[in-house]
C-alpha cells in the first residue's frame, strides 16, 4: 500500500471527523440531538515480505453517543413534572378562585349573616330587609359564580385533553413513520441513521410530555410505544388512534377513548399533561364542585327550614327563602333567592306566649323553636290555644281538650327546655314540634297560654325571634351529619373545601418541584453523556485539523519522495 | 463531568427565571402586606385565616349590634326618667290635694294638673323609636299601647332580644303592661259590731251570761233574758231551761250564737246581750302608702264614763268617748269627735301612716276593723291617676265605694315603684351591654392579633429576603453573561 493511499485514507477519515465535528457544532441548539462522533480503525494491514504493514485509517462508523437507561429516566421525570404542572396549574386556579376575597363564599356568608342580624336588630326596617336581600343574592350569586367559574375550568380540561390527543396522535404517528424510515434505512445499508433515530427519540421525549409512556425497542429497530396498562400506541410502522369520547354519564366531561372502538381508557391513563388534567379534574375540580353543590343544597334547605316556620311582615307563612326546593336540581349552579319584596322575609314567629293577667309566681314560659306549621296558608303553628296551667312541682298542658303533663319543681327544673311534642297526651294527640323553656317559680293555678301570632290578624311585627334563630345558623353545625349529628357549619364547609384545595395544590407545587428537581439532574446526566460542548467541539476542530495538516503532508512528503525518486532517474 | 452547552445555557436561563419568579412573589408581598397569597401557600393558614376573619367579624357585628340595644335602652331609660319624674309630681300633688285645707276650687285646680301630667305621661308610654316602632307595645311595634287614658293595653308580651354574644341576648323593650300597669291595691274598712252583755241593775239575783261563740257580723240585736224560775225567757217564745248554778250554753239560732248562762238567778232577774246600733264610721283618708301591707286594725268604741266622784265604794273616774285602737300588738286610743281625723301613726308610731276619719254616732262595744287587701290583677296607672283626678273635682275621695282612689298613694307608690324596678332592668341590662362589649373588643382585638400573625407579612424579613433575592438575581445575570462569553472559539 502506498504512502500515498495511507495519506488519502487519513486526509478521508480526518475529512469525516470535521464534517461530524461540524455537524455537532451546528446543531448545538437543536432539541434531541445527541453528538456524534466518528469511530475510526486502522485499516487491515498488508503482508509484505514476512511482516504486516499497515496501510492507513478508515471510518468504522459514525456513531451517537446515547444512553438509552438516562434517556428512559428522562422520559419518567418528563412525564411526571408535566403532569404535576399541569396539575397545578389547574389546582392553583381553583386554588386562586376560592381564596379570592371578591369571590369567596365565606364572606358572602358573612355578609348574608350580618345583614340577619340587623334586620334581627330592627325587624320592622325595610332599609335593613332591603339589605338582608340583596346581601343573600349576593351570596347566591357567588355560588352561581363559583359554579360557573368551575364549570369553565372542566370545559378548559376538555379542551385541553381534546388538543393534547390531538398532539399524541400527531406524535404517535410521526413514531410510527420514523419506524419505517429507520427499518428502511438501516435494512438497506445497515448502518444506523443516527438523525432519524435522534428525531423518533425527540418525538417519544414528547410524547412522555402528554403521557407516560414505555417503549420496547424491536431487533428491526422499530420500537413500539405503550401508554396506560400497557395499550400499544405505536406498533411497528402503525399508529393507533386516541380519541377524545364524551362521558356517557356526564355529558360535559371528556374521555380518552383507545382504539378504533374508542374504549375509555381514562382511569388508566397516568402521567404527562393528560395525566395531570384527568387528575386535576378527579381530585380538584370533581370534589371542589361536589362540595360547593352540597353547602348550596345544605344552605338552601337549612335556611329555607328556618324561613319557612316564620311569619313575614304581613303575617303569612314565610315559605322558601332560597329556590329551587327540589332536592333533584339543588346545586350551586341553581341557587337563587325565592323571595323578592324585603317585607316577605319571614322575621316573626308564628306563636305568641300570654302570661296570664293574675299569674303571682315569677315564672316565665318562652318559646325557642318551631318547626313546623299546622296551617301553613293561614302562618299558624297551631290548631288551637296551648294553655300551661301551675299546680304542685306540675304543669298541666291543655290542647284540643286533652291534657299532658310536664313535671316543673322550682329551682331545680328552672331553665330547662321542654319539647312540647314529645309530650304523652290523654287522648293520644301529638302536639306541635315547639320547644319551650321554663323559668322561674310559679304560684299555684299561674297560666301561660300560647297562641297564633297570626289570628286572622297580625300585629307583632316587631316580633324578631324567627330573625335570631336565622343568626344562630351562621355558626350552628348544620352540614355533614355523621351517625346522625351534623359536624360542620356553613362556614367550616367552605373552610375544609378551601383547605382541601389548598392542600391538593401546595402538594402539587412541591411535587412538581420535586420533578422538576429530578428532571434536571438526570437531563444533566443526559446532557453530559449526549449533549454538544462547543469547547469540545473546538478543541476537536483543532485535533483534526492538525490530523488533516499532518495527512496532508504524507500527500506532500509523498510526492517528494516520488520526486526525489524521479530526480534520481 | 463534561456539560452540554446548550444545557448550561439553558439551565443558567431556568435559574434565572425562577429567581424572577421568587422576586416577584416576594415583591407582591411586601406590595400587598399579606404573608399568604393563595391559599395553597398555606393552606392551614389560610382556613385559620377564614375562622378568625369570621370570629372578627362576629364580634364587630356583635359590638354594632350592642350599640343598637345601647341607643334602644338609653332611649328606654329616658322615657323611664320622666315617667319618674312625672309620677313623682303627680304624687306630690295627691298629696297636696287630700290635705283638707285645700277649698274645693284648689282641688280642682290641682286636679286638672294631675290630668294634664296624666296625658304626658300616656305621651310617654306611646314613644316610638327612631324607626317609628312604638317602645313599648312588645312585638305589635306598629300598635300604639295605649290608645286613650283609659284604654287597655293594646300590645303584646314580646320582648325583642339583640345578640351582642355567642349565646348572649340583650333584652332591649319591655312590654307596657310590665311598665305602665301595677297591682291594684285597695284597702277596705269592715265595721264589725261586737256583742256586749249587760246585767239589769235591779237584778236581785247572782246571775250572769256569756256569750261563747258569735260568729260575727254587722247586724245590730238586743236580746234581753228574763229568769222565772225555771227558764230564762227571751221574750219572744223562746224557754231556755234553766238549773242554778248552771253554767248552761245554749245555741241561739237568730243571733247566731252561743250563750253560756250560770250562777244563780233571782226570779224576774234579767240579763240582756245587745249588739251594736251604733252609725260609726271609720275611713282612710290619706295613705301615704309608706306600707304596703299591714294587719287588720280595729277600731273599738268606748262610750264617755261621766266621772262620779261620789260613787260609792269607789268614785268614777270621767272618761271622754274614745276609741280604742289596736292591730293585736300595738294600740292605742284617740277621743272621739264625730268627723275627727287621725293620724295613725302619730298615735303608735308602729302604725302604718294612715289618716283614718272617723264618723257617725257609734254604740259602746260597736267595733270597726280596717284592713288591706291586695286585689287581684293590674290596671294601667293612666286609669288609676285619672279616676284619682275625678274623684277630687267631684270631692269624692275617700272611703270605699269611690273607684280605686282611697289608696290612691298607695298605687301611685306602687306605679312609681314598677317603674322604678323597670329602669334598674335597663339600668342593669346596659350594664350587661357594657361587659359583654369588653369582651367583644377583647376577643376582636386578640383575633385581629392572631389573624395579624397568621396572615401579615414580617417586613423586615420579606425585605431583607428581597434584598437577597435582588442580590442573588443580579449575580445570575452578571455571571451569566461573563460565562457565555467563554468560549474556545474566542482563541481560534
Amino acid at each position: 500500500m502506498s504512502m500515498l493511499n495511507i495519506g488519502t485514507s487519513a486526509l478521508l477519515t480526518t475529512q469525516a471527523s470535521l464534517s461530524t465535528t461540524s455537524n455537532n457544532i451546528s446543531n448545538v441548539n437543536t432539541d434531541g440531538y445527541n453528538r456524534q462522533r466518528v469511530i475510526q480503525g486502522t485499516q487491515t494491514p498488508n503482508f509484505e515480505g514476512g511482516y504486516y504493514i499497515g496501510s492507513g485509517v478508515t471510518v468504522n462508523s459514525v456513531e451517537r453517543i446515547f444512553d438509552s437507561f438516562l434517556s428512559d429516566q428522562v422520559r419518567i421525570f418528563t412525564s411526571q413534572e408535566k403532569s404535576f404542572s399541569t396539575f397545578s396549574t389547574f389546582a392553583s386556579q381553583v386554588d386562586d378562585l376560592l381564596g379570592a376575597p371578591e369571590l369567596s363564599l365565606s364572606s358572602g356568608l358573612q355578609g348574608f349573616f350580618d345583614a340577619v342580624q340587623d334586620v334581627a336588630d330592627d325587624p320592622t326596617s325595610i332599609p335593613a330587609r332591603q339589605v338582608m336581600l340583596t346581601e343573600a343574592d349576593t351570596l347566591a350569586k357567588r355560588f352561581n359564580t363559583l359554579d360557573t367559574q368551575l364549570n369553565a375550568f372542566n370545559q378548559q380540561v376538555n379542551v385541553n385533553l381534546d388538543s393534547a390527543i390531538k398532539d399524541v396522535n400527531i406524535l404517535s404517528q410521526g413514531i410510527a413513520d420514523l419506524n419505517q424510515a429507520i427499518t428502511e434505512a438501516s435494512g438497506g445499508a445497515g448502518v444506523a441513521p443516527n438523525d432519524l433515530m435522534d428525531q423518533r427519540d425527540q418525538l417519544i421525549n414528547q410524547l412522555s410530555g402528554y403521557i407516560s409512556v414505555s417503549t420496547n425497542v424491536q431487533s428491526n429497530g422499530a420500537v413500539n410505544v405503550f401508554i396506560g396498562n400497557g395499550q400499544a400506541l405505536v406498533v411497528g410502522q402503525s399508529a393507533i388512534a386516541l380519541k377524545v369520547i364524551t362521558n356517557p354519564l356526564d355529558t360535559t366531561r371528556s374521555e380518552v377513548g383507545y382504539g378504533p372502538s374508542s374504549i375509555n381508557v381514562s382511569s388508566q391513563l397516568t402521567g404527562g399533561s393528560i395525566g395531570g388534567l384527568l387528575s386535576v379534574r378527579q381530585d380538584v375540580i370533581d370534589p371542589a364542585r361536589a362540595e360547593i353543590d352540597a353547602l348550596a343544597a345544605g344552605m338552601i334547605n337549612t335556611i329555607n327550614a328556618q324561613h319557612t316556620v316564620g311569619l313575614t311582615l304581613d303575617g303569612n307563612t314565610g315559605g322558601n327563602f332560597f329556590e329551587p326546593s327540589d332536592l333533584l336540581t339543588q346545586d350551586a349552579g341553581s341557587i337563587r333567592l325565592a323571595i323578592t319584596d324585603p317585607r316577605d322575609i319571614a322575621v316573626a314567629f308564628p306563636v305568641s306566649t300570654t302570661t296570664n293577667a293574675n299569674n303571682a309566681g315569677t315564672a316565665q314560659l318562652n318559646v325557642t323553636k318551631v318547626s313546623s306549621l299546622v296551617n301553613p296558608a293561614g302562618g299558624q303553628a297551631l290548631a288551637g290555644d296551648i294553655q300551661l296551667s301551675f299546680a304542685s312541682n306540675q304543669y298541666t298542658v291543655s290542647y284540643q281538650g286533652e291534657t299532658a303533663i310536664i313535671p316543673y319543681t322550682p329551682g331545680v327544673d328552672s331553665g330547662k327546655s321542654y319539647d312540647l311534642s314529645s309530650l304523652t297526651f290523654t287522648g293520644g294527640i301529638v302536639a306541635p314540634d315547639i320547644k319551650i323553656t321554663l323559668s322561674g317559680v310559679p304560684s299555684i293555678t299561674d297560666r301561660f297560654t300560647i297562641s297564633n301570632s297570626n289570628n286572622g290578624s297580625f300585629t307583632a311585627v316587631g316580633d324578631n325571634r324567627n330573625a335570631l334563630a336565622f343568626s344562630q345558623l351562621q355558626t350552628a353545625k348544620t352540614l355533614n351529619p355523621v351517625n346522625g349529628v351534623a359536624t360542620r357549619s356553613f362556614g367550616d364547609a367552605y373552610g375544609i373545601l378551601v383547605a382541601n384545595v389548598a392542600t391538593r395544590t401546595h402538594q402539587a407545587n412541591v411535587g412538581q418541584q420535586t420533578q422538576k428537581g429530578l428532571l434536571d439532574q438526570t437531563s444533566l446526566r443526559y446532557e453530559s453523556v449526549s449533549g454538544v460542548n462547543l469547547d469540545e467541539e473546538a478543541a476537536n476542530l483543532i485535533k483534526f485539523q492538525q490530523a488533516y495538516q499532518a495527512a496532508s503532508q504524507i500527500i506532500t512528503v509523498s510526492n517528494t519522495v516520488f520526486n526525489s525518486l524521479m530526480s534520481a532517474m | 463531568m463534561r456539560v452540554s452547552t446548550a444545557y448550561i445555557f439553558d439551565q443558567n436561563l431556568s435559574a434565572m427565571l425562577n429567581k424572577q419568579a421568587e422576586l416577584s412573589k416576594t415583591q407582591l408581598q411586601v406590595s400587598t402586606g399579606n404573608r399568604i397569597l393563595n391559599p395553597s401557600d398555606d393552606p392551614a393558614g389560610s382556613v385559620q385565616i377564614l375562622n378568625l376573619q369570621r370570629e372578627v367579624s362576629l364580634s364587630e357585628q356583635y359590638l354594632a349590634n350592642a350599640t343598637k340595644a345601647e341607643n334602644k335602652q338609653s332611649n328606654e331609660e329616658g322615657v323611664l326618667d320622666s315617667a319618674t319624674g312625672m309620677l313623682q309630681r303627680i304624687r306630690e300633688l295627691a298629696v297636696q290635694g287630700l290635705n283638707a285645707t285645700n277649698t274645693q276650687a284648689d282641688k280642682q285646680t290641682i286636679a286638672i294638673e294631675i290630668k294634664q301630667l296624666n296625658e304626658q305621661l300616656l305621651a310617654l308610654a306611646n314613644t316610638r323609636d327612631s324607626s317609628g316602632d312604638y317602645l313599648f307595645s312588645g312585638f305589635k311595634s306598629n300598635t300604639q299601647p295605649y290608645g286613650t287614658i283609659n284604654g287597655d293595653y293594646q300590645g303584646d308580651e314580646g320582648q325583642r332580644n339583640i345578640k351582642v354574644g355567642e349565646g348572649v341576648l340583650i333584652a332591649t323593650n319591655d312590654p307596657g303592661n310590665q311598665v305602665f300597669e301595677a297591682p291594684l291595691i285597695s284597702t277596705t274598712t269592715t265595721t264589725t259590731l261586737t256583742p256586749v252583755v249587760s246585767a239589769n241593775v235591779a237584778n236581785t239575783g247572782d246571775s250572769s251570761v256569756a256569750i261563747n261563740n258569735y260568729a260575727g257580723g254587722s247586724d245590730a240585736f238586743s236580746k234581753t233574758f228574763t229568769f222565772d224560775g225555771t227558764n230564762y225567757d227571751d221574750g219572744a217564745g223562746n224557754l231556755y231551761p234553766y238549773t242554778a248554778p248552771g253554767p248552761t250554753s245554749f245555741n241561739l239560732i237568730t243571733p247566731p250564737m252561743t250563750v253560756t248562762f250560770s250562777d244563780t238567778p233571782a226570779i224576774g232577774d234579767e240579763l240582756t246581750v245587745t249588739n251594736g246600733t251604733g252609725t260609726g264610721q271609720a275611713s282612710i283618708t290619706v295613705d301615704s302608702g309608706a306600707a304596703e301591707t299591714f294587719s287588720a286594725i280595729s277600731f273599738t268604741y268606748q262610750a264617755e264614763i261621766i266621772a262620779d266622784p261620789l260613787a260609792i265604794p269607789t268614785p268614777i273616774v270621767g272618761v271622754p268617748a274614745q276609741y280604742q285602737i289596736t292591730d293585736g300588738t300595738n294600740t292605742a286610743t284617740v277621743d272621739y269627735v264625730d268627723g275627727i281625723s287621725v293620724d295613725l301613726s302619730e298615735l303608735n308610731p308602729s302604725f302604718p301612716s294612715l289618716t283614718v276619719k272617723l264618723t257617725g254616732a257609734p254604740a259602746e262595744g260597736d267595733q270597726m276593723v280596717i284592713e288591706r287587701s291586695e286585689t287581684l290583677g293590674s290596671q294601667s296607672m293612666f286609669k288609676t291617676i285619672e279616676n284619682f283626678a275625678n274623684a277630687l273635682i267631684s270631692n269624692n275621695v275617700g272611703p270605699n265605694g269611690s273607684p280605686n282612689n282611697g289608696d290612691f298613694l298607695t298605687n301611685i307608690s306602687a306605679s312609681l315603684g314598677v317603674v322604678i324596678d323597670t329602669r334598674a332592668k335597663v339600668g342593669s341590662r346596659l350594664n350587661s351591654i357594657d361587659q359583654q362589649n369588653q369582651i367583644n373588643e377583647g376577643i376582636s382585638v386578640n383575633m385581629q392579633k392572631a389573624l395579624s400573625e397568621i396572615k401579615d407579612l414580617d417586613y423586615a424579613e420579606a425585605i431583607s429576603r428581597l434584598s437577597l433575592q435582588m442580590t442573588g438575581l443580579q449575580a445570575a445575570q452578571q455571571s451569566f453573561a461573563k460565562v457565555q462569553g467563554l468560549s474556545l472559539f474566542n482563541y481560534l
